[in-house]
């Protein structure tokens, strides 16, 4: 469906108001009005003209030429130049702090102008904008629906496609339905994104000095798999900018199925847990399989390594189990953690002696350097262990959990955590507590019931 | 003596001159500093998505915590609310502080709730727990009641703080309403600590709700206040927020989550004490403790800010009502300041001690006074004659139009960002009420400020009664939809 003539001249007097040409035009001419108006009484001729007054009465003009000057200002100019004059005297003659404060009045009543009028005409562009933008989603909405439903593909003409910003619009639309339709639609538009060489925009995004178009590129070649691209959003999988690093790190796992995760390797930052959590969902999200984690378990970046084991425990790497196990004496108590919650995943019996054995090692280790919640870690890792061997436990195992019922456990979580599954055990056993939160922990026998306690 | 009188109003009078200069230009730095932050954070959010924690196995757990003092009115409503969030591992804890009204009847049938037995660590004191609640209704699985002896809001916190098992505790007025993706996005900053920096809190901002439409306990429709007030507490509010808070997250100086929303690492908060329950102003005092804590451990921490506008509160529209929340609020900082005057320019807290300590110090505590002073010393020199009229209304119109700024400044920060009040109408009556807030507002909370410092100076420590229209009017008539008078 083609605009009218008048949606069309709608559609451009928006895209003018919207433009930041116009908005810079209207403040560089508000500039101009409000200084000429101000200064225009300045000017040398009029100073010259008014030097003598004191007040509008007492306006005396020396000679013609003045006279004609004189003459050609109004009565309202008049009391103005004189007021300003009688004021630039009086600025001359005031002191240095007078002086501050009068600079900086007229500067905070100038910024207050400005400010009041930007906002106003932000609001204005936005509103223009926004009625453009939402006028030209519809229209390409209603193209996309015609188009996807239309035999006669390679007619099919798109309205405005000449101008970048309608481009920018229908690239948007045309992702959005990708991403929402799948079969044949999703190839149709997928198609479209490449006979309409959409990817040119796209790719162009990538020159950009703007970091936040590069991000945007990345998006849309990763969405719309322009695999060779993959080459130059590479480079910024080790960028300084996180959201850059991000975004091309999420575009690499897509581009480059075969080492979707190749950019580990070398990878100086830390990847966050959010970073984390993202990869895992874009590789989730497209099915994105990998044989091993292993090799970067060992990964001097210590981010690095917890991914790896987190995600082995995700995918289920089942044959990753010696390595895993191996990671139970790692220095670091954040490998450990991971490596305790993977184990707990795969739920094999053998785990269970390394894990009783792994909870007595969860000490401070005064060799380790990095002491940051060592204590809270230690606490968290030994919860985990317990936690791991929850599906496991047997009559045989009473004895380590009476061990750490009776040691120096200072947590009341692990004591609970302990108790509970030494009451699955050995429901009579009786307990005498002697550790330093014993009194908790008699409580805990006080008010033992198997529903109480499982919470 | 004439001579005397002479330095002495020469040292006075350069003395304001000069703390107005530091004012005005530490403000000044705290607008340029809020504006970057703020700049980036839309940036980098608009490639966001906070989606991803839904489904995450990797997604840390949440206990949301909400004290409750006979909120019957609307507590049901506020409870489903919380409920409803958007979130896959959390759990609701509400507080029943006590109340006397028919609060607890009311969550008992409306969730469908049955004693519940549980033994847990109370690492926290707090008043005796009559009873905890959980419900039988699977759906409601996730609540959990407690109902104990009144103890005020921070003994309240402090037992949902015990009962929570979670690694996050986030903390909200039972009244407040936030938005479905709060805890998707306050959680984000917990997930993107690198080795060596933990993040310990996050903060959110509080916009206001008053004449907003409030249905099922969600927020629909934003509008202005319609009452004076509210009106110029959303000028106060967008300026405190999205200005000084922002350029503090950046300075990594931020002293103040406000107790209406914000989300803990729960170790940290147990390990440096929880509330304190003899405070008016427990909020500010436990992100100041919190912070003492990581520094005196010389372990590197950063407490977040979010600016996304999350939770909606209401503010009062009683003159009555916000002195008093005002003087409670002076009170507050000065417990926070004068219980931590250790940390006053004191280096081996860094940015705390060298910066947002001092800042507080003059800025938020001792500006009020001196004005005060001010006011006082000028009526006495111009009882004397001795007033220079000229320099006294120059000096008038700089404070008045460097407030007007900032205001505006706040207002365009609102407009840039995330740009809630949408009709120009509603812009332009900020913009107005702008221009009246420092004649008819601030007047107000000047008088607040000092009443409150007499309060603390002579000992008086309540509260203060805060009226809330709720946001539930007209229940019977309109079981859906609400506005907030």
């Amino acid at each position: 469906m083609q605009p009218s003539l008048f949606q069309r001249a709608v559609g451009r007097t928006m895209h003018i108001l919207c433009s930041k040409h116009f908005q810079k035009s209207i403040l560089v001419a508000f500039f101009l009005i409000f200084f000429v108006g101000i200064l225009k009484p300045a000017s040398a001729e009029a100073i010259g003209t008014f030097s003598s007054m004191q007040s509008p009465t007492q306006v005396s003009i020396s000679n013609s030429q003045n006279q004609v000057a004189a003459e050609r200002v109004s009565f309202g100019d008049r009391l103005i130049f004189v007021h300003l004059n009688t004021l630039l005297e009086q600025f001359v003659e005031a002191k240095h702090r007078v002086k501050i404060l009068i600079v900086i009045l007229f500067v905070l009543i100038i910024g207050l102008i400005v400010l009041f009028v930007y906002i106003f005409l932000n609001r204005t562009q936005k509103t223009a904008k926004w009625s453009w933008e939402e006028k030209t989603r519809n229209l390409y909405q209603t193209e996309l629906t015609n188009f996807l439903y239309s035999d006669e593909h390679q007619f099919f003409e798109f309205t405005g496609l000449d101008k970048a910003a309608n481009r920018a619009i229908f690239i948007d639309e045309l992702l959005w339905l990708h991403r929402n339709l799948l079969g044949e639609s999703r190839i149709k538009i997928q198609d479209l994104y490449y006979n309409l060489h959409l990817y040119k925009d796209s790719k162009n995004k990538l020159n950009s000095p703007i970091w936040s178009v590069q991000a945007k590129g990345f998006r849309e070649l990763a969405q719309v798999n322009v695999k060779d691209a993959s080459n130059r959003i590479e480079k910024f999988t080790h960028s300084k900018n996180k959201i850059l690093r991000i975004e091309a790190q999420l575009a690499m796992v897509k581009l480059k199925p075969e080492n979707p995760l190749g950019f580990l390797n070398d990878l100086s930052y830390p990847l966050t847990e959010w970073e984390q959590i993202n990869i895992l969902n874009t590789m989730e999200a497209h099915n994105i399989a990998i044989n091993s984690f292993e090799e970067w378990m060992d990964h001097t970046n210590e981010t690095v390594a917890c991914f790896a084991i987190k995600m082995c425990g995700a995918f289920n790497h089942i044959q990753s189990w010696p390595k895993v196990l191996e990671l139970l004496d790692h220095e670091s108590a954040d490998i450990r953690f991971h490596a305790i919650n993977t184990l707990a995943k795969f739920n094999f019996p053998e785990n269970k002696e390394p894990l009783k054995l792994c909870f007595w090692k969860q000490v401070e280790d005064p060799q380790v350097k990095s002491k940051t919640f060592l204590s809270q870690k230690l606490i968290r890792n030994k919860l985990a262990i317990l936690e791991a061997l929850s599906n496991l436990v047997s009559a045989e195992d009473a004895s380590f959990y009476t061990e750490v019922l009776k040691s120096p456990v200072e947590d009341f979580y692990v004591l609970k955590r302990a108790y509970v599954q030494l009451m699955q055990i050995e429901p009579a056993m009786s307990i005498e507590p002697t550790n330093p939160v014993s009194t908790q922990l008699q409580k805990l026998i006080d008010h033992y019931h198997p529903k109480t306690i499982a919470s | 003596m004439i001579e005397l009188f002479e330095v002495l109003k020469y040292i006075i009078e350069n003395g304001i001159i000069v703390f107005t200069i530091f004012i005005f230009g530490s403000y000044s730095i705290l607008a340029v500093f809020s504006a970057l932050e703020i700049i980036q954070y839309i940036r980098k959010n608009s490639f966001i998505d906070y989606d991803v924690l839904l489904t995450s196995p990797f997604a840390p757990s949440i206990s949301v915590i909400a004290p409750a003092f006979n909120e019957g009115k609307t507590i049901v409503d506020n409870i489903r609310s919380m409920l409803s969030l958007h979130y896959n591992n959390f759990e609701v804890i509400v507080v029943n502080d006590g109340s006397t009204d028919d609060s607890m009847e009311k969550i008992i049938k409306a969730f469908d709730l049955e004693k519940y037995s549980v033994v847990y660590d109370e690492k926290l004191q707090t008043k005796p727990i009559k009873a905890i609640y959980h419900s039988r209704n699977h759906a409601f699985s996730s609540l959990f009641v407690i109902d104990k002896e009144n103890g005020g809001k921070a003994d309240a916190l402090n037992a949902g703080i015990n009962l929570s098992a979670k690694d996050y505790v986030t903390i909200v007025d039972v009244d407040s309403v936030l938005v479905d993706k709060a805890l998707l996005i306050m959680a984000k900053p917990f997930l993107e600590e690198t080795s060596g920096k933990k993040v310990i809190a996050t903060g959110g901002v509080i916009r206001i709700a008053n004449s907003c439409t409030i249905e099922d306990g969600r927020l629909t429709q934003v509008k202005l206040p319609r009452k004076l007030l509210p009106k110029m507490q959303v000028i106060e509010y967008t300026r405190a927020f999205l200005m000084g808070r922002m350029a503090w997250s950046k300075l990594n100086g931020l002293l103040l989550i406000s107790g209406a929303f914000g989300m803990f690492d729960r170790d940290v908060l147990i390990k440096s004490g929880g509330y304190r329950n003899d405070l008016v102003g427990e909020d500010m005092e436990l992100i100041v403790r919190m912070r003492r804590y990581m520094a005196e451990r010389k372990e590197r921490y950063k407490v977040s800010y979010i600016p996304d506008p999350l939770c909606w509160t209401e503010v009062p529209a009683k003159l009555s009502v916000l002195v008093r929340q005002r003087d409670r609020w002076i009170r507050g900082t000065m417990e926070s300041l004068f219980k931590h005057f250790r940390l006053f320019f004191n280096p081996k807290y860094k940015s705390l001690g060298m910066l947002g300590h001092p800042y507080w110090f003059f800025f938020e505590w001792l500006a009020p006074i001196l004005e005060f002073l001010g006011i006082i010393y000028f009526i006495i020199i111009a009882i004397l004659g001795f007033s220079n009229w000229p320099f006294f209304f120059l000096l008038l119109a700089v404070v008045y139009f460097f407030a007007i700024t900032l205001s505006y400044w706040a207002i365009l920060f609102e407009e840039l960002t995330f740009h809630r009040y949408n009709k120009r109408r509603e812009v332009l009556r900020m913009m107005l009420n702008a221009l009246l807030e420092p004649i008819i507002y601030h007047p107000i909370v000047l008088f607040s400020s000092l009443r409150g410092n007499f309060k603390f100076f002579t000992g008086e420590k309540s509260w203060g009664k805060m009226e809330r229209q709720g946001f539930t009017v007209d229940e019977e008539k309109k079981p859906k939809k609400s506005k907030v008078k």
